[in-house]
């Protein structure tokens, strides 16, 4: 087998609901910041629980921030584009019209306030084609479509939607495309919106919290779906050393797999989602006992803590102890498809800046019992991290990240030749 | 992906479900028959010209796989797909007695192009018109594209690497790429790997709203011309190594050498010839994989394939280049038989090239060694994937 070349995040890209740009999601997590507020996007004073994170309405409504970004059409669209021009002016990438220069969107809910609209037109049989949105916005892929146009990238590009693991997976698989050889550079990651029929639905399987998200606490009662973008720039050790370019951390593998238990509910014994993390350490070449941090899931639902503790413990056995885990819905909420990316971006900024924010509003006191951070925080050098999620349709995925250890980079002569125009 | 790893990754089994037949061997005896009929379009719903069809499955041994409970509690997408995954595995006899063989590790993946739709419409129907009542939480999950993955791995214990492609019509050949990928890579040693597509009220409104806006319908001035025909159905694939399926004596219809796509508008032809030359340049063999063989250009396209669109102009260009490249190779579109499948578009190109492909060595008008795919999409995507008997 090829020599599978070495990957490295080299530029960051967030929008949450502390607003846009990574310097504001990362301070409000040092700073134990939370958007829980109630929802104003629509009425949901009718539902058990009204709380939800939502991005600044100044984002969507400043004409300059929507023509900065191609004035798509779809929300989650404009907070995907946003954070994806955060990241490639960050990794200093400005041209981006190669032919391997591609992405991976990962989202669950983009396009779904679209759709919304088209059905209650629907529903009423309207024959007035201009009371229902653009087509073409209504579907999922037109994140992808957006980003791909409008920064003009010719390189492999795709979508990939399972749930709530959505956009860690996008990260590993952008990461393969680099590893192989088939693209130079890769965005990773995706937005995703709050809607109705969502929040909805967790309502209606209880999973929105009254109160406040409380991850790995005893007395936790759910989440509140957060609004967000995640994007990473993904390329080449060589290439990014080459061209000076900072870098935060190494993609060192991921894993995927289905727990084939059930459609909503995680597995009852943890196994199956310990199979993504499993095959994520050895995708990376890493033994658990080295991992010292893991961004988890981390809900804040009874089910899904519960089991993502006991396949915690399956995979790290003895080694638990040495890990410190935290969960950072209880600051932007559940971003859903985009969760992920938010969450790698996170883990990136604990091994970057050496230091993790604590689990917010958690004792950590959860009957399985994991070495959850809560409090202060906790000043920490970290060589190996991991950031996992869970979906419906026992959709479950893992990344490992890593501190760039320049010293083990491959000799000049296996070097990439380069982002090279078609 | 440049399949260069240490694995090579063939086709074993092949499920579909289509509108006019149920099974491969009988879908591929009904086209080889020219036998497919579609519906008129639904009467409650305006047709977008008047000579359009539809394609519905109605009927499928759901009832095989799992009780009327379980069916109660599932949509058609998840039916349609357990079903036809189903007949991909039988096929390449990894299920047996209802189990299947080292199923912790079989992957799995899937892709629709707006197969959601129906389900989400349901789901949301409540909030669309009030006086309906509540949501209900049992139709909540469906409105996740990878639930009908979910099922199916449910039902057949399968906890592989999983995921779900959502790329519009190109998601098909996405799914297969990665598909190969992990059994080159070693990170399966068998991948399920298919696409689905369901409709609705909705999905057809949905439909007629894209086809009177796409730039295609303005040119389709004489509606006599046209053969868009929007169909159900899912089709499926096994694949493994070739390594394993020789071991377990099973002969491959089809190795899959290479997968390339992206997003690409023009027409110049030194573009695509360009990028032709390149996914040829990283197969295993390079040029070799098609110089001097027998090779086949199945293409697919959005749309319809009779009238001049600058999707078709593509369509040409490519198939041009292709022509430069390999030895004249005969093209041969899939939507004229198979209607428009969405994400299934691709996946029955596939099918139809693995078919040839196994028959290899039978003296034949379609005997062929090797196949180029090309699937493009109204939206700009475009996918090529090689094949070799």
């Amino acid at each position: 087998m090829a020599k599978m070349r070495r990957v490295v995040c080299t530029g960051l890209g967030a929008v949450t609901c502390f607003g846009s740009g990574v310097d504001r999601f990362w301070n409000g997590l040092v700073s134990h910041q939370s958007g829980q507020a109630e929802i104003s996007l629509f009425d949901a004073s009718i539902y058990r629980s009204n709380l939800a994170a939502e991005v600044p309405q100044q984002l969507r409504d400043r004409p300059e921030v929507l023509e900065s970004a191609g004035s798509p059409k779809e929300d989650a669209t404009l907070l995907a584009t946003l954070a994806a021009g955060e990241a490639l002016a960050d990794a200093g990438l400005a041209d981006t019209s190669k032919t391997d220069f591609g992405c991976v969107i990962g989202t669950l809910c983009s396009s779904s306030r679209l759709f919304e609209r088209y059905g209650r037109q629907f529903s009423q049989a309207s024959a007035d084609r201009s009371a229902y949105p653009d087509i073409d916005a209504c579907t999922v892929a037109y994140q992808l479509e957006h980003i791909v146009g409008h920064f003009g990238m010719e390189g492999p590009a795709t979508l990939v939607s399972t749930a709530c693991s959505s956009s860690t997976d996008a990260i590993g698989y952008a990461a393969d495309f680099v590893r192989s050889g088939e693209a130079g550079v890769m965005l990773a990651g995706g937005g995703d919106i709050l809607c109705e029929m969502v929040h909805a639905g967790f309502n209606s399987v209880f999973s929105i919290t009254k109160d406040s998200s409380k991850p790995f606490d005893a007395a936790r009662s759910g989440f509140f779906i957060g609004e967000g973008a995640g994007m990473l720039v993904l390329e080449e050790l060589e290439h990014a050393l080459a061209r000076g370019a900072h870098i935060y951390a190494e993609v060192l593998g991921y894993g995927l797999s289905n727990t084939g238990y059930h459609l909503t509910a995680t597995s009852e014994d943890g196994v199956g989602e310990a199979l993504a993390i499993e095959r994520c350490l050895k995708d990376a070449g890493v033994s658990p006992p080295d991992v010292q941090y893991v961004n988890a899931h981390g809900t804040a639902t009874q089910h899904n803590d519960a089991t993502e503790a006991k396949a915690l413990r399956h995979v790290f056995g003895d080694s638990l102890d040495r890990l410190l885990v935290t969960s950072i819905k209880a600051n932007i909420g559940h971003c859903m498809g985009a969760s992920g990316a938010l969450e790698a971006i996170a883990t990136i900024k604990c091994i970057s800046e050496g230091f993790i924010p604590p689990t917010l509003n958690s004792t950590g006191d959860l009957d399985a019992g994991i070495p959850v951070l809560v409090g202060e925080g906790a000043a920490r050098e970290t060589r190996y991290a991991l950031s996992q999620s869970f979906g419906f349709g026992g959709a479950s995925s893992a990344v490992l990240f890593g501190a760039v250890d320049r010293a083990a980079a491959p000799t000049p002569a296996a070097a990439f030749s380069g982002v090279h125009a078609s | 992906m440049s399949f260069q790893a240490s694995q090579r990754a063939v086709i074993t089994g092949i499920g579909a479900i289509t509108p006019f037949a149920v099974g491969w061997p009988e879908i591929h005896h009904a086209i080889s028959a020219q036998a497919p009929h579609y519906a008129a379009w639904k009467e409650d719903l305006e047709p977008p010209f008047e000579s359009a069809r539809l394609g519905l499955v109605k009927n499928y041994p759901r009832e095989k796989y799992f009780t009327d409970r379980q069916l109660r509690l599932m949509d058609k997408a998840m039916s349609l797909t357990s079903v036809a995954a189903a007949f991909a595995m039988e096929d390449a006899g990894i299920l047996v007695d209802g189990a299947v063989t080292d199923s912790d590790n079989v992957a799995t993946v899937l892709a629709s192009s707006r197969g959601e739709a129906p389900s989400l419409y349901r789901f949301g129907s409540p909030l669309f018109r009030p006086a309906v009542g509540s949501v209900n939480p049992a139709h909540f999950p469906m409105i996740a594209r990878n639930v009908a993955c979910g099922q199916i791995a449910i039902r057949f214990g399968l906890r592989g690497w999983s995921s779900t492609i959502a790329a519009g019509d190109a998601s098909g050949a996405h799914a297969l790429a990665r598909a190969a990928e992990m059994i080159t890579l070693g990170r399966a040693p068998v991948v399920l790997v298919g696409a689905y597509e369901v409709l609705s009220q909705i999905s057809l409104h949905q439909i007629k709203a894209r086809w009177n806006k796409n730039e295609m319908t303005r040119l389709v001035a004489d509606s006599q011309t046209n053969e868009y025909v929007p169909v159900e159905g899912a089709c499926f694939f096994v694949l493994e190594s070739l390594q394993r399926a020789l071991e377990r004596g099973k002969q491959p219809y089809a190795t899959i050498d290479g997968a390339t796509h992206g997003y690409r508008f023009d027409h110049a032809s030194e573009g695509w010839s360009r990028l032709l030359e390149r996914h040829i340049g990283n197969l295993p063999s390079g040029r070799a994989a098609h110089a001097g063989k027998r090779t086949i250009h199945i293409s697919g396209a959005s749309g319809s394939e009779r009238v001049e669109t600058p999707l078709q102009q593509r369509e040409q260009v490519i198939a041009t280049a292709i022509s430069h490249i390999c030895d004249a190779p005969p093209t041969r579109f899939s939507r004229l038989a198979f209607g428009d499948g969405g994400a299934l578009t691709a996946l029955y190109g596939v099918a139809s090239a693995a078919q040839t492909l196994s028959r290899r060595n039978q003296a034949s008008e379609t005997a062929a060694d090797a196949a180029i795919l090309s699937s493009l999409t109204e939206r700009g995507a475009y996918s090529f994937l090689s094949m070799s008997a």
